[in-house]
């Protein structure tokens, strides 16, 4: 069984903030119940390449279940989540741009383009509308298709937004404005 | 298609986004633990020994070459100077009238005149 490795937050009778380890069955259902968003957060963050995004949320899960990533409450447990599955999908991208300069790197399958949404191989078969909105969000750059995904798709506040991210709050708000005005237009261009 | 599209409406989009995709989440697993996460760091803890070896034997195989150019660069210059002991035994009278070409045709006449004259 796993070993506890989590701390949470709780309030003494001082007031003052003190932290308990989080039992290995908590942290499995609060896995559990976040999996879904989890999974499309993963999903934005590899740019919508499925199986990347698996293993990214697998190799997430590991780091959280094994004691390599310490949830502090600092935040919420979702913004916490979030956070490592980005940090996770960056080290699997650095990992993937490595092996496209391996000659042989093409016969394990990681060296093919990131297909588009409505690649049947892919295992998505998104909506006419969805595969629009998702072709849209990766011409974005990363970090307004990151906040447009954490405010609209996962109904977080632009602070929790900017947490995940681990950027200021006033940077967070710049970012998702100008994403915001930029998706509404290409979209628009899209429907026109 | 209105021409500037709300708030609301981008969030219905996401939000039609986020049921297609939750539809095809894989179920929820835990992950094996030992057969991920052990092997990297074997791997890694082996890497770096190989590592660590390699660069001592090559210090080692550096050092040893060196050592052995300069044995024979003394060598060599021992060789090149060497006197024969003996050598002092072949040093007899006349030994260098041997080692001269005598010339001739050419007069020492200061020396004719020094000599005493015969009468």
């Amino acid at each position: 069984m796993m070993a506890p490795n989590a701390l949470i937050d709780t309030k003494a009778e001082g007031g003052r903030p003190r932290t308990i380890p989080m039992r290995p069955i908590e942290l499995e259902t609060e896995l559990k119940e976040h999996h879904r968003a989890a999974f499309g957060w993963a999903l934005s963050c590899c740019r919508w390449d499925r199986s990347m995004a698996e293993d990214v949320l697998q190799a997430s899960y590991l780091k959280i279940l094994d004691g390599r990533a310490h949830f502090l409450a600092h935040s919420g447990f979702r913004t916490w989540i979030f956070g490592v599955i980005r940090r996770t999908a960056a080290e699997h991208y650095r990992s993937w741009m490595w092996r496209r300069f391996v000659p042989l790197a093409s016969l394990d399958g990681h060296d093919k383009e990131i297909p588009s949404g409505d690649d049947a191989e892919s295992g998505l078969t998104h909506a006419e509308s969805n595969a629009r909105l998702v072709s849209q969000l990766r011409s974005l750059p990363r970090r307004q298709r990151e906040l447009l995904h954490l405010v609209f798709y996962q109904d977080l506040t632009i602070e929790e937004a900017a947490a995940v991210l681990g950027i200021s709050v006033g940077t967070a708000r710049t970012h998702y404005q100008r994403g915001k005005r930029r998706l509404r237009e290409r979209l628009q261009e899209d429907a026109g | 298609m209105k021409d500037s599209m709300d708030d609301q409406e981008l969030s219905a989009r996401f939000r039609s986004l986020r049921r297609e995709e939750a539809a095809q989440a894989p179920p929820f697993a835990v992950p094996e633990r030992p057969l991920v996460s052990s092997w990297p760091r074997l791997l890694r803890a082996a890497a770096a020994i190989g590592l660590l070896v390699g660069a001592g034997a090559t210090t080692l195989w550096l050092r040893q070459r060196r050592d052995t150019a300069a044995r024979n660069q003394l060598a060599l210059y021992r060789a090149s100077t060497w006197v024969v002991p003996t050598d002092f035994l072949l040093e007899t009278p006349g030994t260098d009238l041997l080692r001269r070409v005598p010339q001739i045709g050419i007069a020492d006449v200061a020396r004719i005149r020094a000599m005493p004259i015969d009468r």
